[in-house]
């Protein structure tokens, strides 16, 4: 039974390598894929502030990419990327955990009307753009390309009921700032596929996308009483984060350029 | 068009189906209370939660407060008809919760007063009106002195008549300057002319 299947394997691997494919006569392709992003530079690192941010530096992708080929090798091509899961549970508790310590102190934390906000948006979104060369061969076929774009998170809102120990006075630590960032982005690409029929391909796709954050979060205080407010500490996010996106997917050629 | 017209019929008696039978509750039972008697207790809020006690005690001054209750004696007045009207003027009209009961106090609360029998400091002698050194509640702080304007008069929704109370947490936002013994006089004056009042027991507030 083993090897009557081997010999199907090879012998349909050799019956469709024997037929081939034309090269470079593909115009607009599709490339649908999924992966995992394996941090090369992270960009969460432990701090209180993390947990305001809604991403993390280990995810699952799920992205497409259309590539439109203007001349025989170089074309342009955009790359949607989505991060189903963002934000990390553990980085809101370790933020969490700041914040009471932060606070001890002074004060007594009223925990049942505490809270950190959900995320506005369940996902990370990454958008790239820009040139790519491809080599082809009636089997193979080899895109590389550099992307610029923006990588784009949600950050969290909270919010902290205080009460001053020996004191009347009432404070609430709140952030209702809720939004999303998006810094500047730019990753190379490199798409290698194997011709699967006159359309198909299979692929394995590597970006390295690497962008750099810069915002400012507070714990900003509020006085119930005065009805002031102070500004406790501020954390400045200025971080960089380099990250190896492996995917795997489906190359489908849309249109070739004689139907263009 | 038949069709269309036959359809928005449909949706006319369902609509008011829906709403009619939401809206099917008791007569509401109106109770009228006068207020009867007033009890005044320290605050101690140098903790986590409050700590309430009505013998001679020392509290942080900056963590001080008069708990002041008010206890009502309620009689009922009417029972108004059913709620089983489409549209009714009810702000319950378009949920399923019923509105059982209404009370609504005799006289209204139109001044309240805190006095220290005890030297407040150096400026305010034994006597002195200390009214406005003093907020209600924890998170609105609404001063003392404009607390008749929007006194939490007490109303419940119950099915049976129940004892109901005023509750009026009244921190000291002022404190004196210096480690004092303070013992303040509660007066509650209402719409008929009538008062109650309290003394609380000696605080030493340091």
């Amino acid at each position: 039974m083993k090897k009557l299947l081997l010999f199907t394997v090879v012998f349909m691997c050799n019956a469709s390598y024997a037929q081939g494919f034309e090269n470079y006569k593909s115009a607009l392709l599709v490339n649908i894929n999924s992966g995992y992003e394996l941090p090369i530079r992270k960009f969460m690192q432990g701090m209180p502030v993390d947990g305001h941010v809604g991403y993390k530096d280990n995810l699952w992708s799920a992205g497409i990419a259309p590539y439109y080929f203007i001349k025989k090798r170089w074309g342009v091509f955009a790359d949607f990327t989505l991060y189903p899961s963002s934000g990390s549970k553990e980085a809101e508790k370790n933020a969490d955990d700041y914040v009471h310590d932060f606070y001890a102190a002074n004060y007594f934390i009223d925990d049942y009307y505490s809270f950190w906000g959900s995320l506005e948006s369940p996902a990370a979104i990454r958008f790239l753009a820009g040139p790519v060369y491809r080599w082809e061969n009636e089997r193979f076929l080899f895109y590389a390309g550099l992307g610029f774009g923006v990588t784009n998170f949600p950050t969290k809102s909270y919010g902290f009921k205080l009460k001053q120990k020996n004191s009347n006075l009432n404070y609430s630590v709140i952030n209702l700032n809720e939004h999303s960032v998006s810094p500047f982005t730019i990753a190379p690409t490199f798409t290698a596929g194997y011709k699967i029929n006159k359309r198909l391909s299979g692929i394995l796709n590597i970006k390295a996308p690497w962008f750099k954050a810069d915002f400012k979060d507070e714990l900003y205080r509020f006085n119930h009483y005065t009805k002031q407010h102070v500004t406790d500490e501020t954390f400045y996010f200025k971080r960089s984060s380099l990250q190896l996106n492996i995917n795997a997917g489906l190359m489908l050629i849309m249109a070739n350029k004689r139907k263009l | 068009m038949k069709t269309t017209k036959i359809l928005l019929l449909f949706i006319l008696y369902w609509t008011t189906a829906v709403i009619t039978s939401c809206c099917n509750c008791p007569p509401v039972l109106q109770f009228q209370y006068n207020f009867s008697a007033l009890q005044v207790s320290h605050i101690n809020n140098a903790g986590a939660a409050p700590t309430f006690t009505s013998s001679e005690t020392s509290i942080h001054k900056d963590a001080y407060g008069i708990k002041a209750t008010l206890t009502t004696s309620v009689k009922q007045i009417a029972s108004a008809g059913g709620n089983t009207s489409l549209f009714i003027n009810a702000a319950h009209a378009f949920s399923c919760e019923c509105m059982f009961s209404d009370y609504e106090a005799k006289d209204s609360v139109t001044d309240i007063k805190i006095i220290d029998l005890n030297k407040f400091d150096n400026g305010l002698l034994p006597g002195a009106d200390v009214t406005d050194k003093f907020a209600f509640t924890d998170y609105s702080y609404i001063p003392v002195t404009d607390l008749k304007k929007s006194f939490p008069y007490p109303n419940i929704c119950s099915e049976k008549q129940e004892d109901i109370k005023a509750e009026l947490d009244l921190f000291l936002m002022k404190p004196p300057a210096v480690p004092l013994t303070h013992q303040f006089k509660i007066i509650v004056t209402f719409k008929n002319g009538t008062s109650w009042e309290q003394t609380t027991a000696p605080v030493y507030l340091f």
